[in-house]
Parts: C-alpha cells; sequence; structure tokens
C-alpha cells in the first residue's frame, strides 16, 4: 500500500524549477530527507493553500501518511489528504488514505462515503479490500443491510483477515442470516483454522434453531481450543441438557458447575436431571446451593416443591442426615467460610460425590459375609502366629509344653519334700499339673490379648484383618494349645505315672473355657483400659501373682478350714480349676465349688472386656 | 469406592486437640487414579491410615465397598520378624486368596534378595525389608492400591525398576496416591483431593488441584 523507504524516491529530482517554488521544494526535500514529517506536512499544507506551484511527488505523501498512521498522529494525516484532495490530486488513494484517518478519528460514516467514492475509482483488485473496510465501517455505523451487501459481494475467505471475517458474520447473525453465517463460519475455519470465537457463534446458532447436537459438537470443538471459555463450556452442558441424555447431562453439567459455581441456570437444569434419575438426595443439594434472589427464583420454588411434595418422609430424614453437617460447620467456621473453599465444597465434583444407599449400608453389614471373611482371617492369623512360635527359639512349639512342665515339675518337688504329698490325697504331679495347666489357659489368654492390638497394629493395614479377628486368632491359639498341652500331660500321667479315674471330658471342657473367656475379658479390658493410665497393668500384674496362689493350684477348698474357704469362695477363679480336677480324683470335687458362679463371673468380665474394647479401641490405636 | 461417611478425625494429644480431618462426606472412587495432596503434618497419612484400618476416625465411619484394597504399597511394618521370607509371603497370600507359589516366584524375582528368602525378618536390612514389601504389593494384583508418599523402594535403579513395573501392574486398577509433592501428584493422578486445614476440597481436574495447593496451602 505505502512504501515505507524513502529512498526509492528521490525528492530533488521532481522538484520544478521556479524561484518560490524550489524555496519551498528545498525545505520540503530537506525536512523529508530528515526525517521530520511534521515540518515537511506544514509545507506542503503551506503550499496548497498559497496555491504555488510546487508539487511534492505523491509517492512521498504517502510515505508521509503510512509514517503518521504509524505514529498514530491520525488528525494531522486528515488535515494533510484533505488539503491534498481539495487542491489537485483526486486519485483513489488519496481518497482511500483520508478514508483510513476519518475512520481512525471514529469519523464513521464520512469514512465510509469516502471509501465508497474510492471503491468506485480504484483499481480492481483493490476494489474488493476496500469494499471489505467499506462493510466493516457500515456495519459499525449500523447500516446493516449495506454492510451484508458489501461483505456478501467481496468477501474472499482466502485473503480477508480475521477481522473482516468476523465483522461479516456477526453482522450476517445480526441480519438473521442463519443459513450464511453457518456457510461463512465453514468457510472461514475451512481457510483460517478454526477458533474459539467462530465456535461460540455457531454453537449458540445452533442451539437457537434447536439443533442440540450440533450446537455441542460446535461448542466441544471451541472448547478444544479454549477449554477455560466459560460461554462455550456452558453451551456444551446446556446443550448435553437438551439433548435429553440424562447420565452424560449430568457429568457434563456437575463437572461444567464445579469450575462454574455462580451458574445458577446450570443448577437448576441439574437439579431438573438428577430429578429425574431418581437422585433426589443430590438433587437437594444441588438446590440447597442456589441462592435466594436470583433470576431462576420461580425455577428453584417450583423445584423445591417437586423435591419436598413429592416424598416428604424421605426429606425428614434427609435433613436429619443433613443437621450434624450444620452443626460442624458451625462450630469449625474459618476454613469452611472460606468463599473459594466454599464454592468448591457446596459443589463437590461428580468423582468425589456421596453415592452410598441403603444398599450399599446394608450389603456392608451382611452377617454371612462377615463371618466369612472373619473366619479366613483367623484362620490365617492363627497359621502366622504359629509358624512365628515354631520360628522363634530352636525349640520351637516344644516351649509351649516345657513351660507348664517346669512349673509343674517344680511345685511337684516342693510338694514332695515338704513331705505335703500324703495329705493332698492324690498323685502329687497329677494335683500340680490338673492345676497349673488349666489355670494357663487363663494367664496366657490374658497376657496375649493385652498387647495384641498394640503389637499386631500393622496388620490392620490389610484392609481384610480386623481387630477382632486378631483377638480371637491368639485367643483360640493359646485355648487350642493349652487344651493340647493338657492332653499330653494327662495321659502321660495315666500312662506312666498314675492309673486315675477319669470323670467326664465335658466337665473339664466347660471349666477351661471359662477360664478361657474369663481370659479374653480381662485381657480386653486390660489391654483398652491402660489409655488411662499405664499402671493399670502392673496393678493387674500383681493381681495375677495373687490369682496364681489363691485360684486352687496349690490346695483344693476342701483341704481350707471353713473360715478361709468361706473368702477364698470368692474367687471365681478357683472355682474353674477346683472344677477341672474334680475329673481326676472323686475327692477332689469339692462341696463349695460353684461352676455357676464362676461362669457368671467370667461372662460379666467378657461383657466388661468387649466393651472396653468397643469403646476405647480407637484410643488405643491413637496412641 | 470407599464412602466416608460423616468421617471425623481428631486426636488429643497433652498440648490439646489436634483437629486432622473436619467432618467429611464423601465417596472415594477406587476406580480411578486419586490423589490426596496436603502439607507435612496435614493428616495425609492419618486419613490413608483410617481408609486402610489402621486408625479409626473419632466420628463417622468408613465403608469399603466390595472392592481388593491393597495395604499401603511398599509397607514392610506388616511383616513379622519372626517369620523368614517365604513364611510371611504365604500368610499374605493366604489372606488375600491368591496363589502361593505364584506370588512367591514374583515376589522373589522383583525383590533380588537371593537365599536370604529363609531368614526370619528381623536380620534383613532396611532396603532388603522395603525391597520385599514393595515386591510382595505388587505381586498381588488390586483393585485400588494405596500410597503414601514413594512408589519404589532402594536405591534410584531399583526405584526406576519400581516404578516401571508398578505403573505396568497398576494398569486398569485405581490408586488413592497420599502426597505433598504435586508433581508426583500430576504424573499418576487423574482426580485429586486437596486437604486444606482439616477439609478435604475435592477437585476433578488435577491442575485445579494443584493450582489451589500452591496457591492456598503456602504457607
Amino acid at each position: 500500500m505505502l512504501t515505507n523507504d524513502r529512498r526509492t524516491y528521490p525528492v530533488s529530482l521532481s522538484v520544478v524549477e521556479h524561484t518560490s517554488a524550489s524555496v519551498q521544494a528545498e525545505a520540503f526535500s530537506r525536512a523529508y530527507a530528515d526525517g521530520d514529517e511534521d515540518a515537511a506536512i506544514r509545507i506542503v499544507i503551506a503550499a496548497f493553500e498559497a496555491g504555488t506551484p510546487f508539487a511534492p511527488p505523491f509517492e512521498s505523501l504517502w510515505w508521509l501518511c503510512g509514517e503518521l498512521l504509524n505514529r498514530r498522529r491520525y488528525r494531522l494525516g486528515l488535515e494533510l489528504t484533505e488539503c491534498v484532495g481539495k487542491h489537485g490530486y483526486r486519485g483513489w488513494r488519496s481518497l482511500y488514505l483520508r478514508g483510513i484517518f476519518l475512520a481512525l478519528t471514529r469519523e464513521i460514516e464520512p469514512a465510509a462515503e469516502v471509501f465508497d467514492s474510492a471503491r468506485r475509482i480504484a483499481p480492481v483488485k483493490k476494489q474488493g479490500e476496500i469494499a471489505l473496510l467499506e462493510g466493516r465501517l457500515r456495519a459499525m455505523a449500523g447500516q446493516t443491510a449495506i454492510a451484508l451487501r458489501l461483505f456478501r459481494e467481496n468477501l474472499r475467505f482466502d485473503e480477508a483477515g480475521e477481522r473482516f471475517v468476523a465483522a461479516a458474520l456477526r453482522i450476517a447473525h445480526r441480519e438473521g442470516e442463519r443459513d450464511l453465517v453457518v456457510r461463512w463460519a465453514e468457510q472461514a475455519n475451512a481457510a483460517l483454522g478454526v477458533t474459539a470465537s467462530r465456535m461460540r457463534l455457531l454453537a449458540e446458532i445452533h442451539y437457537e434453531s434447536g439443533e442440540w447436537q450440533k450446537a455441542r459438537d460446535a461448542a466441544e470443538r471451541g472448547t478444544r481450543i479454549d477449554p477455560k471459555n466459560v460461554v462455550l463450556c456452558r453451551i456444551v452442558a446446556r446443550s448435553a441438557y437438551r439433548e435429553g441424555r440424562v447420565a452424560p447431562a449430568i457429568t457434563q453439567l456437575q463437572a461444567q458447575l464445579g469450575r462454574d459455581g455462580e451458574w445458577t441456570e446450570g443448577k437448576i437444569l441439574l437439579c431438573r436431571l438428577l430429578i429425574a434419575g431418581r437422585r433426589d438426595t443430590e438433587a437437594r443439594r444441588v438446590l440447597k446451593t442456589i441462592g435466594n434472589a436470583t433470576d431462576y427464583e420461580e425455577e428453584r420454588r417450583e423445584l423445591r416443591a417437586r423435591l419436598h411434595g413429592e416424598d416428604s418422609d424421605t426429606a425428614a430424614v434427609s435433613s436429619a442426615v443433613d443437621r450434624p453437617k450444620t452443626r460442624a460447620r458451625a462450630k469449625s467456621r474459618d476454613v469452611l467460610q472460606d468463599p473459594e473453599v466454599k464454592k468448591i465444597m457446596s459443589d463437590i465434583p461428580a468423582d468425589f460425590a456421596p453415592r452410598w444407599t441403603p444398599e450399599t449400608l446394608a450389603s456392608h453389614g451382611n452377617s454371612w459375609v462377615a463371618i466369612k471373611r472373619l473366619s479366613h482371617s483367623v484362620r490365617t492369623l492363627m497359621l502366622r502366629e504359629m509358624m512365628a512360635r515354631f520360628g522363634r527359639h530352636e525349640i520351637g512349639y516344644l516351649w509351649a509344653i516345657l513351660e507348664p512342665m517346669m512349673h509343674v515339675a517344680v511345685f511337684s518337688l516342693i510338694f514332695y519334700f515338704i513331705r505335703a504329698r500324703d495329705s493332698l490325697g492324690m498323685n502329687v504331679i497329677l494335683f500340680v499339673a490338673t492345676g497349673v495347666i488349666p489355670l494357663f489357659i487363663y494367664l496366657k489368654t490374658y497376657n496375649h490379648l493385652t498387647n495384641a492390638l498394640k503389637q499386631n497394629r500393622p496388620l490392620l493395614n490389610h484392609s481384610r484383618v480386623q481387630p477382632m479377628d486378631i483377638y480371637l486368632a491368639r485367643a483360640l491359639l493359646e485355648l487350642f494349645t493349652h487344651i493340647l498341652v493338657f492332653i499330653v500331660f494327662v495321659s502321660f500321667i495315666y500312662m506312666f505315672v498314675d492309673k486315675y479315674s477319669f470323670g467326664s471330658a465335658w466337665s473339664v471342657l466347660s471349666n477351661m473355657f471359662g477360664l478361657w473367656i474369663f481370659g479374653i475379658g480381662a485381657g480386653l479390658a486390660l489391654g483398652s483400659l491402660v489409655v488411662f493410665a499405664e499402671s493399670i497393668k502392673n496393678v493387674m500384674d500383681g493381681l495375677n501373682r495373687l490369682i496364681y496362689i489363691t485360684s486352687g493350684v496349690f490346695f483344693t477348698l476342701d483341704m481350707m478350714p471353713a473360715s478361709v474357704a468361706k473368702y477364698l469362695t470368692y474367687n471365681p477363679l478357683l472355682h474353674f480349676v477346683d472344677g477341672v480336677r474334680g475329673n481326676f480324683n472323686p475327692l477332689m470335687g469339692g462341696s463349695r465349688v460353684d461352676f455357676s458362679y464362676g461362669i457368671a463371673w467370667a461372662v460379666a468380665v467378657l461383657v466388661l472386656g468387649l466393651v472396653a474394647d468397643r469403646a476405647l479401641r480407637r484410643r488405643v490405636l491413637d496412641r | 469406592m470407599i464412602h466416608l461417611i460423616d468421617v471425623e478425625k481428631h486426636f488429643n494429644t497433652d498440648v490439646g486437640v489436634r483437629q486432622v480431618l473436619r467432618e467429611t462426606r464423601l465417596t472415594i472412587p477406587t476406580d480411578k487414579r486419586v490423589g490426596v495432596l496436603g502439607r507435612n503434618g496435614a493428616g495425609k497419612s492419618t486419613l490413608l491410615n483410617m481408609i486402610a484400618g489402621v486408625d479409626q476416625p473419632s466420628s463417622g465411619m468408613i465403608v469399603r465397598e466390595d472392592v481388593r484394597l491393597s495395604w499401603p504399597l511398599g509397607y514392610a511394618g506388616g511383616f513379622h520378624a519372626d517369620l523368614t521370607a517365604r513364611e510371611n509371603i504365604s500368610f499374605v497370600a493366604r489372606l488375600y486368596d491368591v496363589d502361593y507359589n505364584r506370588t512367591f516366584e514374583l515376589t522373589e524375582e522383583f525383590a533380588e534378595i537371593g537365599n536370604y528368602v529363609d531368614m526370619p525378618i528381623r536380620t534383613y536390612s532396611g532396603g532388603m525389608k522395603s525391597r520385599l514389601a514393595f515386591g510382595l504389593s505388587l505381586a498381588i494384583k488390586f483393585d485400588c492400591y494405596l500410597i503414601d508418599e514413594t512408589i519404589g523402594a532402594g536405591d534410584r535403579f531399583f526405584r526406576a525398576k519400581s516404578r516401571k513395573v508398578f505403573v505396568e501392574q497398576s494398569k486398569g486398577s485405581g490408586m488413592l496416591l497420599v502426597s505433598h509433592e504435586e508433581a508426583t501428584i500430576r504424573e499418576y493422578c487423574e482426580i485429586a483431593l486437596v486437604l486444606f486445614d482439616g477439609v478435604l476440597v475435592p477437585f476433578a481436574d488435577i491442575e485445579d488441584a494443584i493450582d489451589f495447593y500452591m496457591r492456598r496451602c503456602a504457607p
């Protein structure tokens, strides 16, 4: 259009031979050569006004105009081009430049008129460009019909700039020429590449004409270019809603609302879909996030009525469920009141939205499944524990027999040497063995359960292992081990030491069972109560030593004088130990033994242990 | 899916109550790769422990819905110190109802502990233990992997190998990755939660989560 290279047009050559003119021409040449446009222009204007025969070469004038455009001196440019037009030169280029300066000084309509004249005398290849400029100006001036005609006749997508295309699309859209807009937009996309704004226009047009799928496609193409474009994203979500495919539309809307929490219309739409999808609880949650005074008050009322009117009983349940939440919010004001957090929390993304149903929770509590899991886990844990005992010492599991054997040996020797053997009424070894091993069931079960949770805490990382499994595994292992040890002992004694007459196996087992559940109860209770004070354990250890002495390992109730036995009968464990021993010598049963008293205690202690464990388990794990 | 039903967690300490998680009502999908971003001490590990079952919520409950959930990836604390690697593996294989021989082979091949497999775990070095733990985590296929901070164990070469194997193995599985490192979250996760002052803030987009974390969790 304009050349910026002044050296191409040596001014001095075209200066006319005339004295006064040559002075001006010289001044002009100097100013021009120095690049002082202002001075040069003043000289030109003065020369034109004065009517002197000075005629600067036009190329240098065009160059000056270009320089003025660059420097945004539009008024001066306007003055120059008007002066040139008035005083002689009426070529298309002068008009064209004047049009540009007029347009830039916001004289829209005159500029359009000037362009119109310019277009008429311009060479053919320039006409298109000038027409498009005029079109844009006509559009700005509100002469849309003319503008549209100009664009229609002159728009060439391969050469027109992005701005002309945008203006043309806008005009066509304003004129209601939908088909034309769609055609142009598609041509422009093909020639210039896809842009977000063009896709937005297309999407809006499709949406307005009810072609939801096309609208969504267009909007999605747009979001691929500009993913943060709120309008496009909203169109995607809105068209998904209009298409009537509930599930995808819900996802779309939730995703959009996640980014765009202030979009009330979207919330209304989501609410409707959720109701349609029978997800009332979520719908209620969404509805709650809609403020009071919005443009959608009517829709909100209607949805409220639908949600709370249809099933008032579930509404009551849901408000009961929601109550603790509001309380917690009030308690912890600071973060939850933070506007950003609040906005996100008011509209949880679909991936994280609460999705449990009464069925989910019910199946979680299925007792058959729970029993299967429990038995599998207990079996596995018992095997592990057994393997560990085999591995720990070289003697391995033998220790389970050796330990009671040592106790039995020591006490038998003592009894033997203090010559109490005659007063016992039965074989010394049998007497001690039938006392020590049953009491071991209690002591060992107690011992292994107090530390069970603490020692096996890492195992809880396996989601299949629960605290109760660990207790049961340990307790069962102790019971089975000691029953086995007991059988080994009494059979050994029967074969090699003393041929005793045996009572009832059921009686033996039920007394052992009593000792066992007593041990479980005490172990659970103590293991839990230590959260209050570690010293409770020391107290209980002392108590256990006392129990060892007073629980009939060394005596039977009947051996004691009545005045002492009266107090000893309070010890529940004594009844079990005596009860076991009674089966190995009919004279040892004892009239004072009261199994039901012992078992009542054992059950009570078990209850205490279970309650303490349940109440304090979290605190044990927290420590 | 892991449902956090009104879960709240605090610790009573000698210096007062430490709130770890405020009352939360969320469902964590186990078929997606979920990240949990939070600063040191924000309570990420406690959250993971609660989900694994080691810690219990102060109120509310956590329901794990029909899902094979792993133990925290590479966690070695679950080994019985008196048992050999072989025995520990057999316990885990039995617990999760998987084929012992196959599990053992995969673990042994991965962990590179040689003939130590028949030695008790207490004789192992830290690196061997963690390699073994990681190998065992990978030998069993889970629906959802719990991960505390790091993927991998041992030296850099072994770690690189671990990551490669893990990415392969966890294809199609979900995961719950807890980390303070936004780069890790970005690399492995699809959606994320930010643990911000006891509130689990959910994000459907990783970049939004990281943006929030960088802006809001900064001191």
